[in-house]
């Protein structure tokens, strides 16, 4: 296997906010290679966001910092970096699709400037015309309609699925290396989503990028992913390919995850859900921070003190429980039966 | 087209334009009788009645309304019953006053007020911010006639060449004091009306992209965040110009500035009917058309403001 383009290591970010320090990010490793799709998956403040964050050196200033690990790309350790050589990095070597394109576009800016703007950020000599031509290209690329006329229009002019078309145009206008996806569909209308999902299958063939992917729905993972890490409580818990995760779950929290997925062959039955609610920023419970809500816990003591490490449950799987042996056997979400 | 759609909307306010005039001219009516301010008290009956007659207060007053709107639309809002002259001459005649005093407090507000309100906001949760906030705190809420007194007191007593009071057409030194009176309140609203609209910029989603796409911080803070941050301020700012084009009255009074606010104060306790009524449309007409520029000027720097429904 080649080397990881992207390799984060014990990486450990911290928010300062008002009702206290929260941890987003706690000793969170994994490496990503060119053209592969790696699948980040999580609830909402699992701190999936803020490890791409922490990628881009884009937390939000004040508020966010790298207290610990490492974050190398292709050799070099950006959080050593200087925010200058940061900044030649962002949009060059690292391209990122935001959650609601909506948002995320200049209202008062021309489509084709802003994608120009981010080839002109990174090469001194793009110039007005040669920027327009490239930027038609791109747009045509990610599938926009007429991209002629459609670059000198305005954000409001496009729909919604149009405007993600267009700023993974944005992220992928100088061949970046890693492309981070953050939750790209979820704005979207259903029928728009697999749309979008095929122009990034497009942008990665098209810039053989290492891609992660976020998001919270383990159905794009399947369809996308090469391999998934599990987030909680701003910890991997589970990482492995998505076979290994599909087929063979080793921790509980994603044997949760997989219970809670509506299927078509379980029609009628009862969705399962996790059972309690996932815990606050700066109210993590301590050892494996999974351990109130987990049916494997029956009051163990290690689960409560130690903080669970990733073990290896096969080649290339990994998982962070302390008993994840009883995981397979316990049919621990087991769905009500058909009523 | 875009003229086009200024005329027509200019149109759609004649309406509005003759509320106006019904309702100045009601409660001019309301004041009194301004043969009692006229003529000396112990005047006969008979001469107040002739001088009635002759200001055509003796007809009804629905006569009365139409004499004075069929001057207004041959641009004649009657004669002045204090000073015997065309009201609108003597409203004119004040104009480049009040004009010149407006334009330079309001230069003095935008050049101190937009910059302070910017750095307070890049610089938000500092000391700096902190403080742009208290002094713009008190700057809104210190009355004008306080400032202006205080303006007198400490600086036209101490600068020799800066006079207490009086006007000079084009006179620096003559502007200076009402204008420096004038600008704290403007510039209290100004800077914090911009610090918190580059505020909220400065937490969109754009903002964030650009940065993701490596764009220098300087260009994103000018061409991301400060350019739809100011869109708004031009409300803001319209508004002000709008209420300075009235005159501003206790400053103007404060310091024997011949404009149009003490006009409109002297005329209202004159009851100079045709002179209130002068100012009061014409304030209204300059407004009115200032904050139909304001709407131009949006759709001319917000691609998504399509006042007009111009085609595409």
């Amino acid at each position: 296997m080649s080397d990881p383009v992207l390799s984060v290591r014990n990486l450990t970010t911290h928010l300062t906010t008002p009702s206290g320090r929260i941890t987003a990010c706690d000793d969170v490793s994994f490496d990503l290679r060119s053209g592969e799709v790696l699948g980040l998956v999580g609830e909402s403040g699992s701190g999936k966001t803020m490890t791409a964050l922490s990628v881009l050196g884009l937390l939000p200033s004040g508020v966010g910092r790298v207290a610990r690990g490492e974050i190398i790309l292709d050799g070099t350790d950006l959080t050593k970096l200087s925010r200058r050589r940061l900044r030649e990095i962002r949009g060059r070597d690292v391209g990122v699709v935001f959650q609601d394109p909506s948002s995320s576009l200049n209202p008062v800016m021309t489509v084709g400037d802003q994608v120009v703007e981010a080839l002109a950020a990174h090469d001194a000599d793009v110039s007005n015309a040669s920027g327009m031509r490239r930027a038609v290209e791109l747009l045509t690329l990610v599938g926009i309609p007429d991209p002629g006329s459609r670059v000198a229009q305005y954000p409001h002019e496009y729909s919604g699925g149009m405007r993600q078309r267009a700023m993974i145009a944005i992220a992928i206008a100088n061949q970046p290396k890693v492309l981070i996806a953050d939750e790209p569909t979820t704005a979207l209308d259903v029928t728009i989503q697999a749309q979008v999902l095929d122009v990034l299958r497009a942008a990665r063939r098209e810039t053989n990028a290492g891609v992660i992917l976020i998001t919270h729905d383990l159905g794009i993972v399947a369809e996308m992913a090469d391999r998934v890490a599990v987030m909680y409580a701003g910890r991997i818990v589970e990482t492995g390919t998505v076979r290994d995760l599909f087929r063979n779950p080793s921790h509980p929290y994603t044997v949760g995850l997989l219970a809670s997925l509506p299927l078509l062959s379980d029609m009628g039955a009862r969705l399962q859900p996790i059972a309690g609610v996932p815990p606050s920023g700066t109210d993590i419970p301590t050892g494996c921070p999974f351990h109130p809500r987990c049916p494997l816990w029956r009051e163990r003591i290690d689960c409560v003190e130690v903080k669970p490490p990733l073990r290896a449950v096969g080649d290339g799987h990994f998982s962070a429980c302390h008993f994840l042996e009883e995981v397979p056997a316990a049919g621990l979400f087991a769905r009500e039966g058909r009523t | 087209m875009i003229l086009a759609g200024f005329a027509r909307r200019l149109l759609q306010l004649i309406p509005v334009f003759f509320v106006i005039s019904v309702v100045t001219f009601a409660i001019t009516r309301l004041t009194g009788d301004p043969s009692a301010l006229l003529l000396p008290l112990d005047a006969p009956q008979e001469a107040r009645d002739l001088l009635r007659a002759d200001l055509g207060l003796d007809e009804p007053i629905w006569v009365q309304y139409f004499r004075f709107m069929e001057g207004v639309f041959q641009g004649d809002f009657g004669t002045s019953f204090r000073y015997r002259q065309p009201a609108l001459e003597i409203v004119l005649e004040r104009l480049p006053a009040t004009l010149e005093l407006a334009v330079v407090s309001l230069g003095i507000a935008l050049i101190v007020g937009l910059p302070v309100g910017i750095i307070a906001a890049l610089r938000h949760g500092t000391w700096i911010d902190n403080a742009v906030q208290f002094v713009a705190f008190v700057g809104q809420a210190m009355p004008t006639f306080y400032t202006g007194l205080l303006g007198l007191v400490f600086i036209a007593v101490n600068v020799s060449w800066i006079p207490v009071g009086g006007y000079e057409p084009r006179s620096l030194r003559h502007v200076l004091l009402p204008a420096l009176t004038l600008a704290p309140f403007m510039i209290a609203i100004i800077a914090r009306f911009t610090r918190s609209s580059v505020l909220d910029v400065m937490g969109r989603d754009y903002v964030r992209t650009a940065r993701a796409k490596g764009v220098r911080e300087r260009r994103v803070t000018m061409l991301h965040i400060l350019r739809n941050a100011l869109i708004p301020v031009i409300t803001i700012i319209g508004l002000q110009v709008g209420a300075l084009l009235g005159g501003a009255v206790i400053t103007e009074v404060v310091f024997g500035w011949p404009g149009i606010g003490r006009l409109a104060v002297t005329s209202v306790l004159q009851r100079d009917f045709p002179v209130v009524q002068a100012i009061v449309m014409l304030t209204a007409v300059a407004f009115v058309v200032i904050n139909q520029i304001v709407d131009v000027l949006y759709t001319l720097v917000d691609p998504r403001i399509d006042l007009y429904g111009r085609e595409r």
